[in-house]
């Protein structure tokens, strides 16, 4: 018997050539994405490079502003992520 | 196998128990193949370098216009909440932005691990068919749950 089952799951992704607006949904779940990433990456002693937080947040930055996120305030909710 | 499909090599997942794998932090790109090669799951030692059992650097698509050698960053992220543990990228809108240069014939994406030495691959996205990329852009949006999951039951 195994001492725990460990499920792996492939998600499809959507392949377009004409510009596709990219879901609510689906933009507030990449925030979630990243922020969980940096909180993790903190705990675990920073070992992300500079360059790759700085372009996860400046993406979080795009993110929010698509989402109409007033722009006075974006600074400050990155300013917040790990 | 449909458009947009993710599929993952059963290597992979022995790979990532030997500590081969940082998913948050190492940087991971999507190598653009043409038909010549046909990945499938159970492909041995798959990656995109030489000296790998499946090397799908041999059958890269020609690089060129906005497309170049090895592919593009995903911008990826790894974090685990309530059990579940996901890996995810960057939505990439375009992923290849078309242009009179760009490879002529792409048919699947291998997502790979770029600070890995040996270029270890993670999985493939299939394209739906062979496309033209002087002829229109490829946009990746990524699932809402992302590209994979590990899940613990």
């Amino acid at each position: 018997m195994a001492l725990f089952n460990l499920n792996a799951t492939a998600h499809p992704a959507t392949i377009t050539h004409d510009y596709a607006k990219v879901s609510k949904e689906r933009m507030i779940a990449r925030v979630g994405s990243i922020k969980a990433s940096l909180a993790l990456d903190a705990r675990k002693g920073g070992q992300m490079s500079a360059e790759k937080k700085s372009n996860l947040k400046e993406e979080v930055k795009g993110i929010l502003r698509e989402l109409g996120a007033r722009e006075e305030a974006l600074d400050k909710i990155v300013e917040s992520l790990t | 196998m449909a458009q947009g499909t993710v599929t993952m090599f059963q290597e992979f997942l022995g790979s990532l128990g030997l500590g081969e794998f940082n998913l948050n932090t190492d940087l991971y790109k999507i190598g653009l193949i043409t038909a010549a090669a046909t990945p499938g799951t159970t492909d041995a030692d798959p990656g995109w370098a030489a000296g790998r059992t499946t090397n799908f650097l041999a059958n890269e698509s020609t690089p060129g216009g906005n497309y170049s050698t090895g592919g593009a960053d995903i911008t990826n992220t790894w974090a685990e909440a309530a059990g579940v543990g996901k890996f995810d990228a960057a939505d990439q809108s375009p992923y290849l932005a078309v242009d009179a240069s760009n490879p002529t014939v792409v048919r699947w994406g291998i997502i790979y691990n770029d600070t890995d030495a040996d270029k270890k691959a993670i999985g493939f996205i299939d394209m739906g068919a062979s496309f033209d990329a002087t002829t229109g852009d490829i946009n990746i949006t990524w699932n809402a749950s992302g590209i994979f999951t590990f899940t613990l039951s």
